[in-house]
């Protein structure tokens, strides 16, 4: 249920932060940028912990490298946005990571 | 000379009429066409002794039929062109009862507040790719042994498939989908084998045991129901592979978008008001 909860919530922050992105693209000021930032990175935050927690219960080395596999995705949205190619290929990154996001939380629901 | 060739033309004479004599015994069983050797599919069962083959075309047939032998009765196009609707309603489609083995395959059967294939005190029973619509129970295996059931599906009943009393029966892609009720109902069944089959969208559980033991449900799903498994009063049973998500789970993550909408306006608010104070 704990990790249920965790992925609610990282799913939210997740849509916070690509609704951010989205008028960035229009206009950046500096308390989009803020905002931007903190909830990619409680976004990336809630995703180790989900993931820590996931691979502590069932440690396979298929679910450690589909959750270094979204990981990578996070850091590769980060490293695109501090190259300045946000506006560019942004968009599509920051949709992968809902999808990523998606997939996250539909495998953590309680059956 | 002349008596040597009468004799053996009286000898083919005796053969031959002997082969003659023993030629339906020998040969397979009969093969019935229905409309054209019997005009209803009831008819053609009367008409036809065990283990003979019924061979239903396409249309409509209005009628119940009752089946008491074991007898391999076939659409000759499938469950979308053969179609068998209760004439009662108050009855099932079709009941197979006290049968040992047996085919049925191919049809449609609808419109029973009963069933639309009941298996009643039956073993041996195999049945597949039956459409089974509109009744109370889509398909109802009453007391019943040994049978399988294959690629049948029971959507838009009451209940999908009812398995009652009864054991050791092997139900295979099936599916049971879409139901008022319940997808798959076991009642005091045991050692029954439910694999591969869907229970997807039906309106309360995907499936039920209740009082119900020994069974085994092997990579079923269960989607979009109220309730996925529900099990009662049972025991002993083995799941594994069954994939499971309630209805609600799918709403979800619509919900959390427009939550997560919501507070990011909140955020934004809160952060202007503060970016604001500063200045």
């Amino acid at each position: 249920m704990v990790i249920t909860i965790l992925s609610a919530i990282g799913f939210m922050l997740a849509v916070m932060s690509f609704m951010g992105g989205f008028r960035m693209v229009k206009k950046t000021d500096e308390y989009e940028t803020f905002m931007h930032k903190l909830n990619g990175y409680l976004t990336i935050a809630f995703y180790l912990m989900i993931a820590a927690i996931s691979i502590s219960k069932a440690p396979h080395a298929s679910t450690i490298a589909l959750w270094i596999l979204g990981l990578s995705l996070h850091g590769l949205k980060v490293f695109i946005a501090r190259l300045g190619l946000a506006v560019r290929y942004g968009g599509y990154f920051g949709a992968t990571l809902i999808i990523t996001w998606f997939i996250v939380i539909f495998t953590h629901l309680p059956s | 000379m002349g008596d040597t060739e009468e004799l053996k033309t009286r000898a083919v004479t005796i053969l031959s009429a002997i082969v003659f004599c023993l030629l339906p015994f020998v040969s397979g069983a009969g093969v019935i066409n229905v409309p054209s050797d019997a005009k209803s599919v009831q008819g053609a069962v009367e008409a036809a002794a065990p283990g003979d083959t019924i061979i239903v075309s396409d249309g409509t047939y209005i009628e119940n039929v009752l089946i008491k032998k074991p007898l391999v009765i076939r659409s000759k196009n499938g469950n979308s062109s053969t179609i068998i609707t209760a004439k009662d309603s108050g009855k099932a489609v079709v009941k197979i009862d006290g049968v040992k083995g047996g085919e049925f395959f191919g049809f449609t059967l609808k419109g029973s507040s009963m069933a639309g294939l009941h298996v009643y005190g039956s073993s041996g029973v195999k049945a597949g790719s039956i459409l089974a619509t509109g009744n109370y129970a889509g398909i109802f295996i009453e007391e019943s042994s040994g049978g399988v059931f294959f690629e049948n599906t029971a959507s838009g009943n009451t209940d999908g498939i009812v398995i009652q009393n009864s054991q050791d029966n092997v139900f295979e892609k099936n599916h049971a989908d879409s139901n008022a009720e319940k997808g798959f109902v076991l009642v005091s069944a045991s050692a029954n084998r439910l694999e591969s089959n869907t229970a997807d969208s039906n309106y309360w559980n995907g499936i039920t045991l209740w009082s119900s033991h020994s069974n085994v449900l092997r990579n079923n799903t269960a989607y979009k129901n109220t309730y996925g498994i529900v099990m009662s009063e049972s025991e002993n049973n083995e799941l594994e592979g069954n994939k499971v998500m309630r209805r609600l789970y799918f709403l979800l993550p619509v919900a959390l978008i427009y939550i997560g909408v919501i507070i990011y306006f909140i955020e934004r608010r809160l952060l202007l008001m503060y970016y604001a104070g500063k200045k």
